[in-house]
């Protein structure tokens, strides 16, 4: 094929029917694979940040482009062409961003942002990530269009690999991507390596095995350490159990979890309250992320909108800790180092603090009549719903109409009271667990139909996604929950504490906080983990205030007796002992309109782990969970048993096996003459193996005398002795020919490894 | 040679020092699904190339031809002795034949799998003479192409270039043997002796008045080929005096080769033609001489002594056709006369044209055909 190549060459440049032979080349399936596996990951962000329809179109236009001009252009052009759309899509996407951001683009910060996508900011976090995408998926796509279409099949998959590679550096492309690419980029290399039939006939086994060896040991083992992305150049250093909660800003629903009884805190605080640490804006539909910009704290923040009581809180670490929980919504913080505050409010450490650092931060809480709440507009400032309206595109409807629906039960009418059926809903409908599976798809969806019960992450997802989905800003809390009291307003807070819920926006008050996670089981999960933790006398699990038998022990009363009470509307618990907020109304079903008093709810002593992104944690407890799920068990056994099948055909095991236990095995018997003959040729394999092959021209009597010379048994004559009269004399007898039978096939019990041992 | 990374083998490894670096500062992602697959690519690549052999190669030559002419040439590797190691010692390869600058080998590497199945490429015959085939060089490789190796098997074949050959006109043929020689008339004139009868014998051949003595049959031989009619050629080519068509042609060859050239040519040439009128000749040229007579076997004498001849001059002095060739042509004398082998070759080609049809082209040039390939 090669030989005539040159001459056919230019033909073939003139010549459309040269084009599909290039296309029909198997190396094509490679390319195909790898481009599907980055398209597939392309499109998986513009689910979440929209933009679907838009990006599939212009990615279709360039890579059929760049199939049309594949015998148009050269490759100088191509590449100069890609440059430019390159170029073009990344200047449309700095105009596209907001002018007060352009301001912030710098040499620099674009350097040190291209350093932290490579080194695994999500793309997800990106400002304006839909339109990032528009203007970068159809680059790889146009040049690998373009290169397929010139049969420079390598060249495209490395083109679509690199892609591909970009976004498993950014960590938006996961495992299952992965492999793909890169069983996609073997095909295509390999098979344009293979590229003659004699080539392929020879070595396609060799290359299956080694792809079927590359998938398998890509499931099976890990070299490069674990645990979440840590983005250079942001977020260093806090990978600890609460990651999720200070520096992660990507947060991934993780099956079952277990809870850290290790001390975090000690707070001092005026109020009750869930400790906020952070918020999180866009649902991936499998997790939360968060986007935009930090910036350093120069003067006191805003506080909400509304009317707001000053609290000053004093939070000292008992451990290094990334995060800072206080109370919503802090102004101004002093005594941690540097703070910054991210878009959505929250203070973010710019240092870890130390063990024993002391950070007063000041707050602004919620003061706020509940029939306020109620009442207020709906006149969402534009930028707030743009953003906590977010919701996947692949989102069923039916958790739209769900939500209606209790809603429409509830009689809800105003945000504030929807918000309030939608917790109530989920309080009463689902149980608590720690110990869930993981599921497929849409984490809301599954929770809100498939399954009965969650930890605090689900109830949180859910209820956000269905908020959401009526169009009421929402957002998804991480923090810690008050924890257990010490003294007056004195809360010592656990790793278990850690603790998800939402926040709904109000205008003209701010964010109110709902939390829908039941809160009575909620705090049994967290004693028993105590108690078990102080039973084994683990360290670091109480501060010296917090030690029981204590006189200053006192477990808040939280969640109230009524908390859980499945099916029945009421659960506002009010917990007013150390509440300053007014107004102790019920928050019902039948809308009697819930009150300030939600947010006092959100205390109480509650148990919860958020482990997002903290691997190490996951699946630890509650049986653990299968990392892989049902088909790709399946296809990993497949590979598997495959690998084995096709490494023991190679080494020649299955001859080997076959010649040794062959006639061990029970074979139909046929008439004495063909039964002798068989059994010397079985004695003959057997006799080969241990000592010597039979010599062409050589007769099996001389043979069979040579083999006894070289010390084997008279058993052999027999056979032969068989064998003779069958092909000679054609007299051998029905039980000649079984004893000749009987005494190879002892032989060969003999001569199998172990099993001989007995026999013998 | 130890296994060498390719280019596409260092982009592999890079990428994966690049993936593991990255997972190491940054966090693992879905990295070990890069770093896994490279290593084990490289690995498998590694093993692949290293345990290549030498593989034993044989040539099976293509006949000996004619300048021109495109002949197939196919290499099978691996002893055939030890059968069943043979598949498993298949590799991959790309396979580059080194041949003689007098043949036109394959320009690119043929992309083969070596040990599997034979490899065959095309060589054209471009100068006359005793041309070499290979050395073989082999750059094994993996099946991602990640690493290869070169092998050279020092494993070489000669095939024979018979110089190109030209139509001679008939006028000058018959001019060397009696004219009434040429075609079967001749031969019936001279009475030989007489033979038993075998199979094919013309009826009219047969002598009645013997076989009516004897109880076999008896049939006349006529003497076809007698020693009369043999003729002599003697060639050589002009010393010196070539110097100034130094710019001759494209190769950049010496004259007195280009006169040697020349020389091969038109011996053959007439060599040939005699020998189709079956007229035995004998050759005396630079590098040898030979009696031929008609048949394969003469034939193939004269072309492999004018394939291996170089320049001299002309030995001995008694011929009936003495060739002298310089760079720009050859000329034939025959006692007195002289006559240019262009001269020649141009007569012979309007010879044919006025035999017409394309049809006398075609059968001359299967003639010569079968003429060399069969033997």
């Amino acid at each position: 094929m090669s030989r005539d190549a040159p001459a056919r060459e230019p033909r073939a440049r003139s010549d459309p029917a040269g084009d599909d032979r290039r296309l029909a080349d198997p190396a094509a399936v490679g390319v195909a694979v790898v481009a599907a596996a980055y398209l597939a990951v392309f499109f998986e962000v513009t689910n979440v940040v929209g933009g679907t329809v838009r990006t599939a179109a212009v990615v279709a236009v360039a890579g059929l482009g760049g199939l049309a001009l594949a015998r148009v252009i050269g490759e100088r052009a191509a590449l100069v062409f890609s440059g430019g759309i390159f170029v073009a899509g990344l200047l449309a996407y700095l105009f596209a961003v907001p002018e007060s951001q352009r301001a912030l683009f710098t040499i620099r910060s674009v350097a040190l942002d291209v350093l932290a996508l490579s080194t695994g900011l999500s793309v997800l976090r990106l400002a304006l990530a839909d339109v990032w995408v528009l203007a970068v998926a159809p680059v790889p796509t146009f040049l690998v269009g373009y290169f397929a279409g010139r049969g420079r099949h390598v060249a495209a998959a490395a083109v679509a690999g690199g892609t591909l590679g970009f976004l498993v550096l950014t960590g938006d492309a996961g495992t299952g991507a992965a492999v793909a690419g890169v069983v996609g980029l073997a095909l295509a290399v390999g098979l344009s390596t293979l590229s003659t039939p004699s080539r392929l006939r020879g070595h396609a086994g060799t290359f299956a095995l080694i792809v079927a060896a590359m998938v398998v040991a890509s499931a099976t083992v890990t070299v490069v350490p674990g645990g979440a992305a840590a983005p250079l150049g942001l977020d260093r250093g806090t990978s600890t159990l609460e990651s999720s909660l200070s520096g992660g800003d990507e947060l991934e629903v993780v099956g079952s979890t277990r809870l850290s009884p290790e001390v975090r805190y000690t707070i001092e605080s005026p109020v009750e309250r869930n400790w906020h640490t952070g918020a999180y804006d866009t649902y991936t539909g499998d997790g939360w992320v968060r986007t935009g910009e930090r910036s350093a704290v120069n003067d006191t923040l805003a506080g909400p909108p509304g009317e707001s009581e000053r609290v000053t809180t004093t939070i000292t670490a008992e451990a290094e800790s990334g995060a800072l929980p206080a109370p919503w919504k802090p102004v101004a913080a002093s005594g941690g180092g540097t703070v910054e505050v991210d878009e959505r409010g929250s203070l973010r450490l710019a240092e870890p603090l130390d063990l024993g650092d002391e950070v007063t931060v000041e707050s602004r809480v919620l003061d706020a009549d509940p029939a306020a709440l109620r009442n207020a507009s709906t006149d969402y400032p534009e930028a707030i719903e743009e953003r906590y309206t977010q919701l996947p595109e692949s989102t069923p409807e039916r958790v739209g109409d769900r939500t209606e629906e209790i809603v429409a039960a509830a009689g809800a009418e105003s945000p504030y009271e929807q918000a309030a059926a939608v917790e109530a809903y989920l309080r009463s409908e689902y149980a608590y667990s720690l110990t869930v599976e993981r599921p497929e798809g849409d984490v809301a969806d599954a929770f809100l139909f498939e399954m009965d019960a969650g930890y605090c992450v689900y109830f949180a997802t859910t209820m956000a996604a269905m908020l959401r989905s009526q169009g009421i800003p929402t957002r998804f809390e991480s923090g810690y929950t008050t924890g257990q009291q010490v003294g007056e307003d004195e809360y010592v807070v656990r790793g278990q504490n850690a603790h998800t819920w939402v926040s709904i926006y109000v205008p003209d008050h701010g964010w109110v906080a709902f939390d829908p996670t039941p809160s009575e089981p909620r705090d049994e999960a967290r004693d028993t983990r105590l108690a078990e933790a102080r039973a084994d006398g683990a360290e670091d699990v109480d501060t010296d205030a917090s030690t029981p038998n204590q006189t200053l022990e006192t477990e808040p009363s939280a969640g109230g007796p009524n908390a859980a009470d499945g099916g029945s509307g009421p659960n506002a618990s009010e917990n007013g002992a150390t509440e300053p907020v007014a107004g102790d109304v019920n928050a019902t079903g039948d809308s009697q309109g819930p009150t300030a008093g939600e947010i006092s709810r959100l205390e109480g002593g509650t148990v919860d782990s958020v482990s997002p992104g903290d691997r190490p944690s996951a699946g630890t407890e509650g049986g653990g969970s299968i990392p892989l799920p049902d088909w790709e068990t399946a296809l990993y056994w497949l590979l598997v048993a495959a690998l084995g099948v096709a490494g023991g055909r190679r080494a020649g095991v299955g001859d080997r096996v076959g010649r040794r236990i062959g006639p061990v095995l029970p074979r139909l018997r046929r008439d004495p003459a063909t039964d002798a003959k068989r059994a010397f040729a079985d004695l003959e394999r057997l006799l080969a193996w241990r000592y010597r092959e039979r010599r062409p021209g050589e007769t099996p009597r001389s043979y069979v005398n040579a083999i006894r010379t070289l010390g084997a048994d008279e058993r052999v004559e027999t056979v032969a002795a068989a064998y003779e009269r069958a092909a000679y004399a054609g007299s051998v007898t029905r039980d000649e020919a079984d004893e000749a039978r009987r005494a190879v096939r002892r032989l060969a019990v003999e001569r199998l490894p172990l099993v001989g041992r007995f026999v013998r | 040679m130890t296994p060498a990374l390719t280019r596409r083998g260092r982009v592999a490894g890079l990428v994966g020092l690049v993936a593991a670096a990255s997972g190491i500062a940054a966090g693992g992602r879905a990295l070990d699904a890069i770093v896994i697959p490279v290593a084990i690519a490289l690995a498998a690549g590694y093993v692949q190339v290293s345990r290549v052999d030498v593989p034993a190669v044989r040539h099976v030559t293509p006949a000996d031809g004619f300048v021109g002419e495109t002949r197939e040439v196919r290499l099978e590797f691996g002893p055939d002795v030890t059968g069943d190691a043979a598949p498993s010692r298949s590799f991959l390869a790309d396979v580059f034949v080194r041949v003689d600058e007098g043949l036109d080998g394959p320009t690119a590497p043929i992309r083969a799998s070596v040990g599997s199945e034979p490899v065959s490429y095309r060589v054209t015959y471009r100068e006359r003479g005793e041309r070499t085939l290979g050395p073989i060089e082999l750059t094994a490789t993996d099946v991602f192409g990640l690493f290869e190796r070169e092998l050279v098997v020092d494993e070489t074949d000669a095939v024979t270039v018979y110089p190109p050959r030209d139509p001679i006109p008939a006028r000058f043929r018959r001019a060397l043997h009696a004219a009434d020689a040429v075609d079967v008339s001749r031969q019936r004139e001279e009475f030989d002796r007489l033979r038993e009868y075998t199979r094919g014998d013309a009826v009219r051949d047969v002598h009645w008045a013997t076989t009516a003595k004897r109880d076999e049959i008896v049939v006349k031989q006529f003497s076809a080929e007698t020693a009369r009619n043999r003729v002599t050629i003697a060639g050589g080519t002009e010393v010196g005096g070539g110097e100034e068509l130094s710019g001759f042609g494209p190769e950049d060859r010496s004259p007195s080769a280009a006169a040697a050239d020349e020389l091969a040519r038109a011996t053959v040439s007439l060599a040939l033609a005699l020998l189709d009128d079956g007229v035995p000749v004998d050759v005396r040229l630079p590098a040898g001489r030979v009696s031929a007579s008609p048949g394969d076997r003469g034939r193939r004498e004269v072309l492999e002594l004018a394939a291996r001849t170089g320049p001299g001059a002309v030995a001995g002095d008694e011929a009936d056709v003495t060739i002298v060739a310089g760079a720009d042509g050859a000329r034939f004398r025959t006692g007195d006369r002289s006559v240019s082998f262009d001269d020649l070759r141009r007569e012979a080609e309007g010879e044919r044209q006025a035999d017409g049809d394309a049809g006398a082209n075609r059968t001359d040039g299967s003639r010569d055909r079968r003429g060399v390939a069969s033997p």
